[in-house]
C-alpha cells in the first residue's frame, strides 16, 4: 500500500502534471493524473490560484490551467522545501 | 529585581561567542523558512521562520547583556550583575526573556495542530504573566523554557516515530539537547559549571540544526 501524500507533495504532483503537458492542462486531466477526488482537486486548484502558482484561462471553449513562474519555482525548489519541512516537522 | 551569575574567567568570551553563533544559526533557519514561505505561502513555515527570528534576536540581546554587564567578581571569576539601578540592563533582560519565550511558544504553537490563533495569545500571555508575577524572574523563565523545550522535543519524538526520517531524528536530538541545556541553566546560579555545560549542550544542538539546514539547502 502506498503511503499517504502530504499537502506539499500533492501540490508538487499537480504542478508536475501541468508542466509535463507543456505548461497547460484541462481540469479533467488533472483529475486523472493527480489521483485526487473531485472535491479535493477543486480545493487544491483554488489554493494554487490564490498562491499564484497556476492561472486559469480558456483555450477554445474549455477551462484550462497554466503553470506560472511561481509554480515552476516551486518545482525547482521542491526537494529543498520537502527536506526542510520534513526535518522540522512542518508538513501538513 | 537582582540577577547575577558567575562566569569563570577562562570561559568569558566563549559564552558571548557561542551566543552570537546561536543567533547566526537561528537567523539562517529563519531566513530559509522565509525563503520557502515566499514560494509555498504556508502559514506553518512562516511561523517557524518568525519563531527562529525571535530566538535569534534573543541571543543577540543575551550576548550584549553578558558583554556589557560583566564585572570582575573574585579571583578567576567574572560576574554578570544586573539590578534595578541599571535600567538598560533590566530592559534588555526582559527583552531577552520575551523574545526567547515568544520563539519557543511559537514553535510549540506550530506543533499543536488543533490550536487556533487565540490559543497562541493565551499561551504567550500566560507565559509572560507567570514570569512577570514571579519574584525570581530568571529562574521562572528558565523553568518555563525547559517545559516548552520538553513539549517541543516530545513533539519531534512523535514526528520521528511517524516518519522514521534521519533528519527528523537529528531534529529530535537537537531539541532534546536544548532541553538539557535549559535544565543546566536553571541550576547555573547554584554552581557555575552548569552555566558552561548548558552552553555546550546548546552548542551541540545548534551545530546539529546547522547541519540539518545545510543538508536541506544542498538538495
Amino acid at each position: 500500500m502506498s503511503r499517504k501524500r502530504n499537502k506539499l507533495e500533492i501540490i508538487k504532483d499537480i504542478l508536475e502534471v501541468i508542466k509535463n503537458r507543456n505548461g497547460k492542462i484541462k481540469p479533467t486531466h488533472i483529475l486523472y493524473k493527480s489521483n485526487l477526488s473531485h472535491q479535493m482537486m477543486e480545493q487544491y486548484i483554488n489554493e494554487l490560484k490564490i498562491k499564484e502558482m497556476i492561472k486559469e484561462g480558456k483555450i477554445g471553449n474549455g477551462k484550462t490551467y497554466f503553470i506560472t513562474d511561481k509554480g515552476i519555482q516551486y518545482l525547482s525548489q521542491y526537494r529543498m522545501i520537502s527536506s526542510f519541512t520534513q526535518s522540522f516537522g512542518l508538513e501538513e | 529585581m537582582r540577577y547575577s551569575y558567575l562566569i569563570p574567567e577562562w570561559f568569558f568570551g566563549f559564552d558571548i561567542g557561542m551566543e552570537i553563533l546561536f543567533a547566526i544559526i537561528a537567523f539562517s533557519v529563519a531566513l530559509i523558512a522565509f525563503k520557502i514561505n515566499d514560494v509555498t505561502k504556508e502559514r506553518k513555515i512562516k511561523l517557524f521562520g518568525i519563531a527562529f527570528l525571535l530566538i535569534s534576536l534573543s541571543y543577540v540581546v543575551l550576548g550584549a547583556l553578558n558583554f556589557w554587564f560583566v564585572n570582575l567578581a573574585s579571583e578567576g571569576f567574572r560576574m554578570v550583575d544586573i539590578n534595578e539601578v541599571q535600567l538598560i540592563g533590566v530592559i534588555s533582560l526582559y527583552l531577552f526573556m520575551i523574545l526567547f519565550v515568544g520563539g519557543l511558544v511559537t514553535i510549540a504553537y506550530i506543533t499543536c495542530d488543533a490550536c487556533k490563533g487565540k490559543t497562541y495569545y493565551l499561551i504567550f500571555g500566560l507565559s509572560l504573566m507567570v514570569i512577570a508575577a514571579s519574584l525570581y524572574k530568571l529562574v521562572t523563565f528558565r523553568i518555563l523554557s525547559t517545559f516548552l523545550f520538553s513539549f517541543i522535543a516530545y513533539h519531534y519524538f512523535e514526528e520521528f516515530l511517524k516518519n522514521k526520517n534521519r533528519n527528523a531524528f537529528w531534529t529530535l536530538i537537537a531539541f532534546a539537547l536544548l532541553f538539557m541545556g535549559s535544565v543546566n541553566f536553571i541550576l547555573s546560579p547554584v554552581y557555575y559549571w552548569f552555566y558552561i555545560i548548558g552552553h555546550l549542550f546548546e552548542l551541540s544542538a545548534y551545530l546539529i540544526i546547522l547541519a540539518i539546514l545545510i543538508r536541506s539547502v544542498k538538495k
